[in-house]
């Protein structure tokens, strides 16, 4: 009696299930021949729409994950590079006059000296490690696509999935001039805008730097560069 | 939150591009027959390629028409969200355990399927065709259902139970297993 009812409980197997997966994939298959013919009609009556705005919105999506899957590869190399070059200016400020220190018994001119030698050294360093940190922090669809080094500014050409350039500068200790630009809040953080006819640039300090960026193709690749950075 | 589509394969690519390419137009067609809005057409099919793309080892021949149906069923179900006329997910989250009473596969086991069967399929509502067809013309799992029609899994067995049901009722009303 107990068996009977344990069997009565347990949930029977649908006799019909059969019928069904036959009755639906019958339908589906009725349903795709006769979309086929539908979309032929349709098309040789140019009653299509020609779905361009669905184009740039998917293919936008594609580019990102073709961006992402090299950014992912080179990654373990770009990081490699950045440690390597780190090491080598490490190594290489050892062995130059601005990076010695004051020697036992040397006259303090010599100790200023010394120490404002040294003050490029530190803006070098800054400008590296801004550099490296603007590298990594871009969004996803941005890229680093050159990178120059003159006195106390790094130029940064970025380019975006559309290949819309960006140009970012950092100026170490760099002093930021908002006149005729409009305060804009951004993470909490203060940046400066203009927008011109033919250019927009965006402007901010951060860390002792101060970020330019300049684009001729309106602020929203700036602002959304800016936002991993301020 | 930024959706990117990245590819395991080129198969898998060259699959997802073939989908698109080849019936973006239509199922723009189609969402704005519901939408009646280009913008929201568009979005439509834009989710929709989101989960085709998320699916896309569902779609064994890209070129069979059961790959149209499929994607014809995501797209009805991502439009009629936008249009918001997705009837309360509390009607379907219960529903009663007795028996149809009514076996269709002994009543028309002998027969094939006609087309007058198909068009009574056809008489379903889409909100619960549509797991039905999902589950037994593409061998979707309640769970992979849920998933791509943004519903609980509950939700998916209530709504092929209703459908079965419905079939039953249909066929007893069109005659079948009465010697049809």
């Amino acid at each position: 009696m107990a068996m009977e009812n344990n069997l009565k409980n347990q949930p029977q197997p649908d006799p019909n299930e059969g019928f069904f997966k036959a009755l639906a994939r019958a339908y589906a298959a009725a349903e795709g021949n006769a979309l086929r013919e539908e979309q032929a009609d349709l098309e040789s009556s140019h009653r299509l729409p020609p779905g361009t705005g669905l184009d740039k919105k998917i293919k936008r999506k594609q580019a990102a994950g073709r961006f992402r899957s090299y950014a992912l590869r080179t990654l373990p190399l770009a990081a490699s590079l950045i440690i390597a070059v780190w090491v080598y200016n490490g190594y290489v400020a050892t062995k130059t006059p601005y990076s010695s220190g004051p020697s036992a018994g040397a006259s303090s001119a010599d100790s200023s000296s010394a120490a404002a030698d040294s003050a490029p050294d530190t803006e070098t360093e800054l400008l590296r490690s801004g550099v490296a940190f603007v590298s990594v922090s871009l969004p996803a669809g941005y890229q680093v696509t050159g990178i120059d080094y003159d006195n106390r500014q790094a130029v940064l050409d970025i380019e975006n999935i559309e290949n819309n350039r960006i140009v970012l500068t950092l100026t170490a200790g760099g002093v930021l001039e908002n006149e005729g630009y409009t305060a804009v809040s951004l993470n909490g953080g203060t940046a400066y805008g203009m927008v011109r006819n033919d250019y927009s640039v965006l402007t901010y300090h951060k860390d002792g730097m101060l970020y330019t960026l300049t684009s001729p193709y309106g602020c929203e690749d700036l602002i959304e560069i800016s936002k991993n950075i301020l | 939150m930024l959706i990117i589509l990245t590819f395991e394969s080129n198969a898998d690519r060259q699959k997802f591009e073939y989908l698109f390419n080849q019936y973006k137009r239509l199922l723009l067609y189609k969402a704005y027959g519901i939408l009646r809005d280009c913008a929201l057409a568009e979005d439509a099919v834009s989710e929709a390629y989101i989960r085709i793309y998320r699916n896309l080892n569902k779609i064994t021949d890209v070129q069979s028409p059961q790959a149209v149906s499929f994607l014809i069923t995501i797209v009805k179900n991502t439009s009629l969200t936008l249009l918001d006329k997705r009837k309360n997910t509390d009607a379907y989250d219960s529903f009663d355990h007795e028996s149809d009473g009514f076996d269709l596969e002994k009543s028309i086991l002998s027969e094939v399927i006609t087309n007058d069967m198909l068009k009574l399929v056809d008489r379903l509502n889409e909100d619960i065709r549509a797991p039905f067809l999902l589950k037994y013309a593409h061998d979707l799992s309640h769970r992979e259902i849920a998933a791509l029609l943004h519903i609980t899994e509950n939700n998916v067995t209530v709504r092929i139970h209703r459908a079965k049901k419905k079939l039953a009722v249909l066929f007893k009303e069109a005659g079948y297993g009465h010697g049809k």
